[in-house]
């Protein structure tokens, strides 16, 4: 009869269990330096105050931009002006968003309602959203700065991931690349040149244009009513995505009440319009894509609905045909 | 008998590309002579950052590094006059930026001798309601991919009606954006895409 010497299985067994620690410690351990890093953009690009020069990529365009940003008095400040083609610039002050066209002395301004939600700061992405996971990668220079690579795959087909180079000294965010399961980039933002700054002054956020010679108007659809009792639902949402607000909007150019839905996965939204149909006289049939966003229109119940993101097609498609009256 | 760009000097050609005083063959020519010589393009990226400087952007602009990508979009514009546009004539922007994707394909393929992947249509349908819809792409040195297709909008809609749907886009697209970023992840992409989309109403 042959008796097996427990000690015999013993240095095997630590050899295994040690293996299954490591495997386990060592995940964990570059999961919480991935949340470290993008925790640290976060703040970086809200608290920061910086200024540079960034390209923007999106389907067939490709815009260079001027961006200064930082904070007075409390308040967020940012100014990004487009550097080819027609002038164009966006100042973004607290919740007031300023459009201006320096060529045709034109400016709108539109204002965040006051009953919706503003800009949260950071949450904790120690714990990034479902369906999302993050992968530290190696490094690399962008605009003459050292970055760390930061991947974020979407694990299904319903959302894009990311691809980050965050600065390593500073924590700002380089470059961002929206990319799908197949790594194909459907939208790239990147800085050509970056200068943090320790401050920065109010003049560099006026606008191009002085004087009184040009026409300022509000932007209609700034008259937005939050919604408790929505006429619209969505069903069957994809997985992962919530509702984030509900409200009517007077869209231009006809200024009807349309009710806007926003969902969310944490990253990526959707916005859904429904309005009712025969105001636009092309209405959206089927899909459209302009880089990363897709749009999905058809008509239910005698209405438009229109399905917009920055997600993948197949989700503004699921999001629209899930739209039904209450 | 020598061609009107190999008559001109590299400084000249270049000077003559970014103030967009080159015909259309020529401009490719030049932009062909870009793709193959680094210090060439690196010269651009100086003179084009030295007129943008005029222009009143800042220097750093448009990097060397960021060269090819960019001279194919110039090449593929035509010139910008700060006074000489025709009141009320105004190209849209994703036509402008066709020629200029495609010109930035060619720089991919060319450089990289990368792969072009080119199907049919952007669209596929979905099987059981849940597809990727992954883009025409070239693939270019490092594991870059840029899409190469222009944004296309409805379906089945001939070029005029496509143009009146992004128009009404472009509407929901500001909704959506104003709206989207409360709870997104902080970064410049939603300030981006305003501008992005606005850039030519």
């Amino acid at each position: 009869m042959r008796i097996h010497d427990p000690r015999s299985w013993r240095l095997p067994l630590a050899a295994i269990l040690t293996t299954i620690m490591l495997a386990g410690v060592a995940p964990a351990a570059a999961a919480d330096e991935a949340a470290d890093l993008l925790m640290r953009m976060a703040e970086a690009m809200l608290s920061q105050a910086y200024e540079g020069t960034l390209v923007y990529e999106h389907g067939d365009h490709l815009e260079s931009l001027a961006i200064v940003h930082g904070h007075i008095d409390g308040q967020e400040y940012e100014r990004l002006r487009v550097l080819n083609g027609e002038p164009f610039e966006v100042i973004r002050e607290g919740d007031k968003v300023t459009c201006v066209w320096p060529a045709e002395r034109r400016m709108l301004e539109d204002q965040r309602p006051g009953d919706l939600p503003a800009p949260q700061p950071p949450r904790d992405l120690r714990s990034l959203p479902q369906h999302y996971a993050a992968e530290l990668g190696g490094t690399a220079r962008v605009a003459g700065r050292e970055a760390r690579i930061l991947r974020i795959a979407g694990e299904d087909h319903y959302r894009y991931g990311y691809r980050m180079w965050i600065d390593r000294e500073t924590g700002l965010l380089l470059r961002s690349d929206l990319v799908g399961r197949d790594d194909s980039v459907y939208e790239r933002i990147m800085f050509t040149h970056i200068e943090p700054l320790d401050t920065v002054g109010r003049e560099r956020f006026r606008p191009s244009l002085e004087g009184e010679q040009y026409s300022r108007q509000a932007n209609p659809s700034a008259d937005s009513t939050r919604l408790e009792d929505p006429e619209w639902e969505t069903t069957g949402l994809p997985p992962g995505f919530r509702l984030v607000s509900h409200q009517n909007e007077a869209m231009p150019p006809h200024g009807e009440a349309v009710q806007h839905s926003v969902y969310t996965d944490g990253l990526a939204s959707v916005s859904i319009f429904v309005e009712p149909a025969g105001t636009d006289a092309m209405p959206l049939r089927g899909l459209s894509r302009m880089g990363a966003v897709h749009a999905f229109g058809h008509e239910i119940d005698g209405h438009q609905v229109t399905a917009v993101g920055e997600v993948p097609a197949a989700t503004v498609r699921q999001f629209g045909l899930g739209v039904q009256r209450r | 008998m020598a061609s009107k760009t190999e008559s001109m000097t590299g400084d000249e050609a270049l000077s003559a590309l970014v103030d967009g005083e080159l015909g259309a063959l020529t401009r490719n020519r030049i932009v062909g002579r870009l793709l193959e010589d680094p210090e060439l393009r690196a010269r651009w990226a100086r003179y084009h950052a030295g007129r943008a400087s005029l222009e009143g952007a800042e220097p750093g602009l448009l990097g060397p590094g960021f060269s090819e990508r960019v001279a194919a979009a110039v090449s593929a514009e035509p010139p910008v006059r700060a006074s000489g546009r025709l009141a009320g004539v105004r190209r849209p922007l994703w036509r402008r930026g066709g020629a200029a994707i495609a010109a930035a394909a060619l720089v991919a393929v060319v450089t990289a001798g990368g792969v072009v992947a080119l199907r049919g249509g952007i669209f596929e349908s979905p099987a059981s309601g849940v597809a990727a819809t992954a883009p025409d792409t070239v693939v270019a040195a490092g594991g870059d991919a840029v899409p190469i297709v222009s944004g296309t909008y409805g379906d089945g809609l001939g070029p005029a009606e496509q143009e009146r749907v992004r128009q009404r886009l472009t509407v929901y697209l500001n909704s959506h954006n104003r709206f989207a970023d409360a709870d997104e992840m902080p970064n410049v992409m939603p300030s981006s895409r305003l501008a992005g989309f606005n850039a030519d109403p």
